[in-house]
């Protein structure tokens, strides 16, 4: 049941630079005026998705009203008069093709600041606003989808006016990385100015808010190794105003003191609706510096083009196809590969087939076409066949496979039972770890038999590793065997090391979201 | 800081008196905290699904005991029930065991989907996705199948919800059959728009009929659950139910597109493929039980349970007021047990 197909284009370069960096554009006499203040919704579609989280500086969340009806509407309370002069909004897949944005000195009697016609979704900076009142609302009238409007982010930019103090801080300068370690980031700045007082200062990893502070210096920690993020600071005061942000730098964590061959492995990654997820996968990639890129299929949405894959992943992760080891997924299959086998070229059969394997170290990678086997088409003898003789013929000591279909899943695909016969070659051959995508979260379990069962001695380990950049799953129902799980979106760093590997998954705003092993090949 | 601090406050105690009123309001809507229904007889003692000549069903009467598993004697089933302490919004009774698909708390529709043994305790559980549905055994009660909608609540308008359908043994759950290959007109189908709902399964305990929807079209599948294959038999059937011998599947025809009345009850014999439409001519939104191979319940808004031949014959007939989700694992008896039709009509 995927969401339904909105061919469309996306002004992709502007949805990146907002999206990374959402307050850094702002001039001085514009200031973001809505960032936490109160909101008011015409509904929610549940307790996750309230309105505040479109006003929190926190891109991975959102607003989102019920499903299928006309119109919606989100209200922010600037606090006090105010004239607003920019609205920029970030939309999920669910977003508005008709809008207005309007204003209100009293909540309830509104005003037209602008009529938006054939949006297109994504970001959208609605500019050159002359508009007053203390209430500013997105008054959805036309839906996309047959869902409902959803926003990660509503900004209101402008001046505050009228009684009490109105003025915003100046700007924080000489934002700086003053040293960092593995795992932190520590920065400093000159402090700014008000005329009350500077009350304190919020900090901005990758454009999202990640801490307050008192002082003029931040320690960011829990970060992934290795990786570099993009820092802003503003600065506010006790009126509750804020400064522009400030110029921004660059923070680089330590390498991590672990040797060995560093992969990074996601899937499900370039959905055109929503190009700010997986540009924010890939500048994870980026950061991470891998010596490989495995995807688990679902690269490219949605029916896996080469003009999408150009549209789309080109743009993103494209920039690491050299040293991409890619699977197809079901979303390939719909262009029949046609696409997948043109935008990656020999990378896409390097051995004639869309399945083939590989040696890294003591590793040996299988990727398989899980599709022709889900479908139970004509053409999976031959591969379960290869599969077979692959396996049989490996001299390495670890295992690795790795396609789009999971067999055993505690997402809204459930567990299966096509994938059997790849899933029980692996156990057979006593491999080490299988991963996965097609369903939208994370998940990783402990070895599993034949039966879905945990088996520490016999099983195979799984993760599903579908969060690089489409739609999230966030309803999973934890089956036998898992050791942890979310819907978040981010990409697994993989170590190989000797005889043994370890992961980490790293979200988009930096953070490590879960380690696992290390673990001894069997 | 201030300025901040006093709009939390503000905030929070709005939020705490919206909270408040919407809680009194729930509570007074909610059938739990209603007075009990005085003309609803209940006599004491335990549901035990083991009890020859019982109807079980989800009792609906307002009051304290609403939504809990109750039973009636088939030989007199507007007499006094007997209410016992599961709740569920759904549930299915077959030799001896028992399934409740209830809802389950949470930020997103959530349900759990339970075996019960013949005293109504809980035995293997599993947490699923959506609002309940459907839930049914097969007849020797080893094999549990039930459907959740995962988007929309209503069958109504086709094209506005998703349902979640899984199939459970005492070794195996699949809590989304909707990766089962399929082969629609006798070619294999690729879509992303599959949609199961409504599992009867049969004697062998792998054979199974079900509806798909793909393309706007419901379908009756065959399935094999061993074999893990489906194939389409036939158009417009939705939510069959599988007769004790096997030979016959009741389910619902569209017979409108909308309208009060979008569906009627018909037995469709799978020896010659002939399809009757029953004397029910009211639209049953359900999937109906088989209480011997005579006769078919199932429930009507009211919630009422009321009962058909099942040959087309004779005429509808009222079997339990405030009940819902009937069946009658136990029932062994001529249907010549039930009532004979009474003053009830279903024009």
């Amino acid at each position: 049941m995927n969401r339904p197909v909105l061919p469309r284009a996306i002004a992709l370069g502007a949805a990146l630079v907002l999206l990374l960096q959402p307050v850094v554009a702002a001039n001085a006499a514009e200031n973001l005026l809505s960032h936490n203040k109160p909101t008011t919704t015409s509904s929610v579609e549940n307790a996750s998705f309230a309105g505040n989280y479109a006003v929190d500086g926190d891109a991975t969340t959102r607003w989102a009203s019920e499903e299928g009806s006309d119109p919606q509407w989100i209200a922010v309370d600037l606090g006090g008069a105010a004239t607003v002069t920019k609205v920029n909004l970030v939309w999920e897949a669910a977003y508005a093709t008709e809008y207005k944005i309007q204003t209100s000195t009293d909540g309830a009697a509104w005003k037209d600041a602008k009529s938006v016609k054939g949006a297109d979704g994504g970001s959208d900076e609605v500019t050159g606003l002359s508009a007053s009142g203390r209430y500013v609302r997105v008054y959805g009238t036309k839906r996309a989808t047959a869902y409902g409007y959803s926003l990660f982010e509503f900004e209101v930019y402008g001046t505050r006016s009228g009684g009490g103090d109105v003025d915003p801080p100046s700007t924080p300068g000489n934002l700086r990385a003053t040293s960092s370690t593995a795992d932190s980031v520590s920065l400093a700045w000159d402090p700014a100015s008000d005329n009350v007082a500077v009350t304190g200062y919020e900090i901005l990893r990758n454009g999202n808010v990640v801490g307050t502070s008192a002082t003029t210096t931040f320690t960011d920690t829990s970060l992934a190794s290795g990786t570099s993020f993009t820092y802003t600071v503003r600065a506010r005061d006790a009126a509750g105003n804020l400064s522009a942000a400030s110029a921004p730098v660059q923070g680089t964590t330590q390498p991590g003191s672990s040797t060995g061959t560093v992969l990074v492995i996601a899937g499900d990654i370039a959905k055109p609706e929503i190009p700010s997820e997986h540009t924010k996968t890939a500048k994870l990639v980026e950061g991470i510096k891998p010596s490989y890129v495995l995807t688990v299929g679902d690269n490219q949405y949605d029916k896996g083009t080469l003009s999408e894959y150009k549209a789309y992943y080109d743009k993103t992760w494209g920039k690491f196809k050299s040293i991409t080891k890619p699977t197809p997924g079901n979303h390939e299959w719909d262009d029949n590969l046609k696409g997948y086998k043109s935008y990656f070229g020999s990378i896409a059969t390097p051995q004639g087939k869309p399945y083939y394997s590989y040696d890294i170290g003591d590793f040996h990678f299988v990727a398989l076409d899980s599709d022709p086997v889900a479908n139970s088409s004509s053409s999976t003898t031959e591969q379960v066949n290869w599969l077979r003789n692959d396996l049989t013929a490996n001299k390495k000591a670890c295992v690795v496979g790795y396609w789009h279909h999971p067999r055993w899943n505690s997402g809204q695909y459930g567990d299966d039972k096509t994938i059997a016969p790849l899933w029980n070659e692996f156990v057979k051959a006593r491999a080490d770890i299988v991963f996965n995508g097609h369903d939208h979260h994370y998940e990783r379990m402990k070895p599993l038999n034949s039966s879905g069962k945990v088996d520490e001695a016999n099983g195979v380990r799984e993760a599903i590793v579908g969060i690089g950049g489409d739609s999230l799953y966030t309803q999973i129902d934890n089956r036998e065997g898992v050791e942890k799980s979310f819907a978040k979106h981010g990409v697994m760093k993989f170590v190989i090391n000797g005889k043994s590997y370890s992961w980490e998954i790293i979200g988009t705003d930096g953070k490590i979201l879960d380690k696992a092993g290390p673990y001894t090949c069997r | 800081m201030k300025t901040k601090l006093s709009i939390t406050a503000i905030a929070v105690v709005l939020l705490a008196a919206v909270a408040f009123v919407y809680i009194k309001q729930a509570k007074a809507n909610d059938p739990r905290d209603m007075p009990a229904d005085v003309s609803v007889a209940v006599e004491p003692g335990p549901v035990t699904l083991t009890d020859p000549g019982r109807l079980v069903f989800r009792n609906e009467a307002p009051g304290p005991d609403h939504g809990k598993v109750a039973s009636v004697s088939l030989a007199d089933p507007q007499g006094p029930r007997r209410v016992g302490q599961l709740r569920c919004d759904r549930f299915y009774t077959a030799a001896g065991r028992g399934l409740c698909l209830a809802d389950a708390p949470g930020p997103l529709p959530s349900a759990t989907v339970a075996f019960t043994d013949a005293g109504l305790v809980s035995q293997k559980s599993v947490d699923i996705a959506g609002i309940p549905n459907r839930a049914k055994l097969s007849a020797d009660g080893t094999v549990a199948s039930w459907t959740t909608f995962v988007t929309g609540d209503s069958y109504a308008r086709t094209g506005t919800f998703s349902t979640r359908t899984g199939i459970m043994t005492a070794d195996e759950v699949d809590t989304n059959i909707e990766d089962m290959p399929l082969r629609v007109g006798g070619r294999q189908h690729r879509a992303d728009d599959v949609n199961f709902w409504g599992v009867t399964v049969a004697a062998d305990d792998r054979t199974f009929y079900a509806t798909v929807a793909t393309g706007g079209q419901t379908h009756l599948v065959k399935a094999d659950q061993q074999a893990w294959q489906a194939e389409t038999l036939r158009e417009n059937v939705e939510c069959p139910s599988l007769s004790p011998d096997g030979t016959r599947i009741a389910f619902k025809k569209r017979v409108a597109q909308d309208g009060a009345r979008p569906w009627r009850e018909h037995v469709l014999d799978l020896r010659t493929m002939v399809e009757t439409p029953l004397a029910e001519t009211r639209s049953v939104d359900d999937q109906v039980v088989w209480l011997d191979d005579r006769t078919i319940a199932y429930t009507l808004p009211g919630p009422e349970i009321w009962a058909v031949p099942a040959d087309g014959s004779g005429a509808a007939r009222l079997l339990v007021r405030h009940a819902s989700s009937p069946s009658a694992g136990y029932a062994s008896g001529p249907s010549s047990q039930l009532p004979t039709p009474s003053g009830s009509s279903s024009k």
